[in-house]
């Protein structure tokens, strides 16, 4: 509702409304019967009639209720015994039942404040009025009194009250009687003005009602009537010019002519009233048109409406924009037409099945092609449809065609970049899992958030600790209860490591658990967060020591040739000068033990050089093939009887190897190794215990590893000869030094740390290699490896040992 | 009783062989060179050379095949600190031409004296 310039009194705000409508219901109706008992006396016959017409208004204005009150009134009336006859209560109940007639089909639609309806009610009261003087004409026939009797100008009087009682209204409430501004011809129509004008109107009525005053009158009224009319709308203002301009003429009888006159303004102001309505009724619904065409011409979606057929009766240019030709060109097509093949039985059947649908409207969507031309374009159509309720009122169907191509293109390309996405991920997961190095991401908070499969299984976590989440503390306290710190590490000292080795840039190797070796380092992301790498060192430690080791080795026996050959020259002339001497001397005189300890000592000397040399020496390998089980087991026969006899040694030989397996060495040679580790054993056993060899076949020896003499080369089949004692075993700096030539853990003075050296040689030179396995304790295995030659290159069957390339 | 010379660069070794062959009774030259070794023979040819294969100056094995040229009948006993026990390197000096035998530091006097022997016949 516009506001209002009019200002209400401060008086009438503090009513309530309902209060106010009894007011002006009650003063309505006591003004009304008086001015009719002022004109006709009391009991007087137009008092019903009036009566009837001024319920019906009132029915009008203020619904049903109020009008249920009136009849009660008119009843009231009626009993009173004022009444002329019975038959005069027809026309109020007749309005009545017009009015309910009226109301029942508006559905009690919120009455509308303004002249229109003001209008309207007119037009009712007429309707009224009507019905009335058809009643009556019926039950007293026409005659002269006709128009007395019809009530014609009483009823038409209290119709005029409206006007006045309207004015009056708008005046003091605003609200529920808002006036138009102006008038479509910019006439001021403000409550002032139209209250003065409908004042005046009402005035000149009751004037002329009052009063015979003569052939003007009727004149007069009509000129006021135009004024009121005027105030509302021009062109019932011209009919009531019209009327006034008739009844001037007639001017003859003034009962007749005031009757006449008020029925004719009364009509005129209706028809006025009337057309003035339905002039604005028809600007509004067109302009209504207007706003809804540009609604639809500029919506964004496409909107189309069909009738119960399925045709389309409506579409707005972006309908016609997604199809693909002009929204006119679509007029009368079968909606389901625009669809593709696949699309049509769809749209038919949705269409069909609106028809049949019993909900008074509802929503759905359905989603296919469009095909305008050759390129489909996917769409979504929402469906709206409404059913009156009253059956003749046809379907309405709108389809909102929505362009989803562009929407759906963008959705299917979002869920390729997911995929792709998903694939990159699950490329990085593969590839961080066949990493050898154990992963772990940690968000800027020490949550892990990504590791791979070798993380856990390096820290040995448990599977409730490798979870997404879990704070890296929580990790490194478990680490500490593993015992990865030391014992008995307190919190704080955990912490401290903590940060050690996430937070410092670390390229040491960690002793780790189970005699590992790992690596850590971090490495900061840009959002905080940061990468923990751990690396397991432990195999490239061994094999460093390993390398090491062989150049250790290597450079021992270096030195050890060059002495050695030093010694032999110096060794030579001691021989040389004790042999002569000897031989010039008596024997068993002091001189001659003398030089004969001297020759004692040379051998002795001589001894530990070829030794060392045996040792460092790189020869080539031996031209003997030798069958490798027969030798070793000649080898322990042998071993066995200069071994003390609280000494036990088995020998087990494994089935895997053939008898026939063949060995390219000197088998004096292994029986010097086996002799020296089998020593070495019993000297770690003092003497009592058990030796075992262990034969194992079927094993390949990697080349580059270890001591192999020619690194690099293929594997190669290979027995393994394991020396197995029960003695006090050794530790791992033991283990690092044993081969090295005077390296001993004997007395001084028991053995010549040459034994294992010598070996090792022997064992180099054959290409295989010697392994130690060995804890303080728990005795020591040293495993010998030996290559065996290929079978084709064995000799045939029955031949003896080796010795004989020149017949092959 | 015969020319022996001896070409070794160890002195002690060289002196101490000469006295054990003087003791047995032959007349012996000594070298300590390659170019003395060169010198002694061409002003008289030994009836026998023992020679080491290390020489600061040169190697034995070239002296070996030089005095073999020179004197194809000259019987030369080769020895040397070098061989390691079991080396082929013995067997391979031992096929070498002009050489009647191959020890290796240190020798025993017997062993030398029966060589020395059957190369003088």
């Amino acid at each position: 509702m516009p506001d209002s310039p009019f200002r209400r009194p401060a008086l009438f705000s503090r009513l309530p409304a309902s209060a106010w409508r009894w007011l002006l219901f009650c003063g309505g109706f006591a003004v009304a019967g008086a001015c009719d008992a002022v004109v006709a006396g009391p009991g007087g016959a137009p008092l019903i009639p009036a009566l009837g017409a001024w319920c019906l208004a009132v029915g009008w204005l203020w619904g049903t209720a109020w009008l249920a009150a009136a009849v009660a009134a008119v009843a009231a009336f009626h009993a009173w015994g004022l009444g002329p006859a019975p038959m005069a209560a027809v026309p109020g109940l007749a309005a009545f039942a017009l009015a309910a007639l009226i109301l029942r089909f508006r559905r009690a639609v919120p009455v509308r404040w303004n002249g229109a309806a003001v209008a309207q009610g007119g037009g009712a009261a007429l309707a009224a009025v009507a019905a009335a003087a058809a009643a009556q004409a019926a039950t007293g026939g026409l005659g002269p009194d006709f128009w007395a009797r019809a009530a014609f100008a009483p009823a038409a009087g209290a119709l005029l009250w409206l006007f006045p009682l309207a004015a009056l209204i708008r005046f003091a409430e605003p609200r529920m009687l808002p006036v138009p501004p102006r008038n479509r011809w910019g006439w001021p129509s403000g409550p002032a003005e139209a209250a003065g004008l409908a004042a005046l109107a009402a005035a000149a009525a009751l004037i002329a009602q009052s009063h015979a005053l003569g052939a003007g009158t009727p004149a007069v009224l009509g000129l006021a009537v135009l004024a009121a009319a005027l105030a509302f709308n021009l062109v019932g203002g011209a009919a009531c010019a019209l009327a006034a301009a008739l009844a001037a003429d007639r001017g003859a009888d003034f009962a007749d002519a005031a009757a006449l006159n008020a029925a004719l303004a009364a009509v005129a102001l209706a028809a006025g009233g009337f057309a003035g309505t339905m002039r604005e009724r028809m600007d509004e619904t067109a302009h209504n048109l207007r706003r809804y065409r540009a609604l639809l011409e500029s919506l964004p979606i496409g909107l189309v409406e069909l009738d119960e057929r399925g045709l389309i009766t409506q579409a707005n240019p972006m309908a016609g924009n997604i199809v693909g030709c002009n929204a006119a060109d679509l007029l009368g097509l079968p909606f389901d037409r625009l669809g593709t093949w696949e699309a049509r039985p769809v749209l038919a059947a949705t269409t069909r099945a609106i028809r049949h649908m019993r909900q008074p409207e509802a929503r759905f969507v359905t989603s296919f092609l469009y095909r305008p031309d050759s390129t489909p374009r996917e769409v979504q159509v929402d469906w709206v449809y409404q059913r009156a309720e009253h059956r003749r009122r046809p379907l309405r169907i709108t389809a909102l065609i929505t362009d989803i191509t562009a929407r759906s293109r963008a959705l299917r390309a979002l869920k390729d970049r997911e995929h792709e996405l998903a694939e990159r991920t699950d490329l990085l997961r593969i590839t961080m899992d066949a990493l050898d190095h154990g992963l772990a991401a940690f968000s800027p908070h020490n949550t892990l958030t990504e590791w791979n499969a070798r993380f856990p299984a390096m820290l040995n976590l448990p599977s409730p600790l490798a979870r997404n989440g879990t704070p890296a503390i929580a990790i490194f306290r478990f680490l500490a209860t593993l015992g990865a710190f030391g014992v008995g590490v307190t919190e704080g000292k955990v912490r401290a490591r903590m940060n050690r080795l996430l937070h410092a840039p670390n390229q040491d190797d960690v002793p780790w658990l189970a005699g590992r070796h790992l690596r850590f380092s971090a490495h900061t992301m840009p959002d905080g967060g940061w990468v923990w790498r751990i690396e397991d060192r432990t195999e490239d430690l061994r094999l460093r020591d390993i390398e090491q080791n062989r150049q250790k080795m290597e450079a021992l026996g270096q030195l050890a040739s060059g002495v050695a050959h030093e010694l032999n020259n110096t060794l030579q002339p001691i021989f040389s000068l004790s042999e002569l001497g000897l031989s010039q001397i008596e024997t068993g005189t002091l001189a001659s033990r003398c030089f004969s300890r001297i020759t004692d000592a040379a051998e002795r000397a001589e001894t530990i050089v070829r030794g060392v040399l045996t040792f460092a020496r790189n020869a080539p390998a031996s031209d003997e093939n030798t069958r490798i089980i027969p030798a070793i087991h000649d080898a322990v026969a042998f071993i066995r009887t200069g071994l003390p006899p609280q000494i036990r040694l088995d020998v087990a030989v494994d089935d895997a190897i053939p008898a026939a397996a063949m060995a390219r060495l000197d088998r004096r040679e292994l029986g010097q190794v086996l002799t020296n580790l089998v020593t070495n054993a019993a000297d770690a056993m003092d003497h009592a215990g058990e030796i075992r060899v262990e034969c194992r076949g079927d094993l390949l020896l990697t080349p580059g590893e270890g001591d192999a003499a020619e690194p690099g080369g293929e594997a190669r089949p290979a027995v393994a000869i394991a020396v197995i004692d029960t003695g006090k075993g050794m530790d791992h700096a033991t283990k690092q030094r044993i081969f090295e030539p005077f390296f001993t853990t004997k007395d001084e003075g028991h053995g010549t740390g040459l034994g294992l050296a010598v070996a090792f040689g022997i064992v180099r030179n054959w290409g295989g290699r010697i392994d130690v396995d060995s804890d303080p304790g728990l005795g020591s295995t040293f495993t010998v490896w030996v290559p065996l030659l290929e079978p084709e290159s064995e000799p045939a069957e029955g031949e003896p040992d080796g010795r004989h390339p020149d017949r092959r | 009783m015969a020319d022996i010379l001896i070409v070794d660069d160890n002195q002690l070794a060289c002196e101490a062989i000469a006295l054990v062959l003087e003791a047995a009774g032959h007349q012996v030259r000594q070298a300590h060179r390659v170019a003395e070794a060169t010198e002694a023979v061409a002003a008289a040819c030994p009836q026998l050379a023992i020679v080491d294969l290390s020489m600061p100056d040169g190697n034995g094995v070239d002296l070996i095949r030089t005095l073999h040229q020179s004197h194809p009948k000259l019987p030369i006993i080769l020895y040397s600190g070098y061989f390691a026990p079991e080396d082929d390197s013995e067997k391979r000096a031992n096929q070498m031409d002009g050489i009647v035998a191959v020890f290796k530091k240190p020798l025993r006097n017997a062993d030398l004296l029966a060589a020395i022997d059957r190369a003088l016949g």
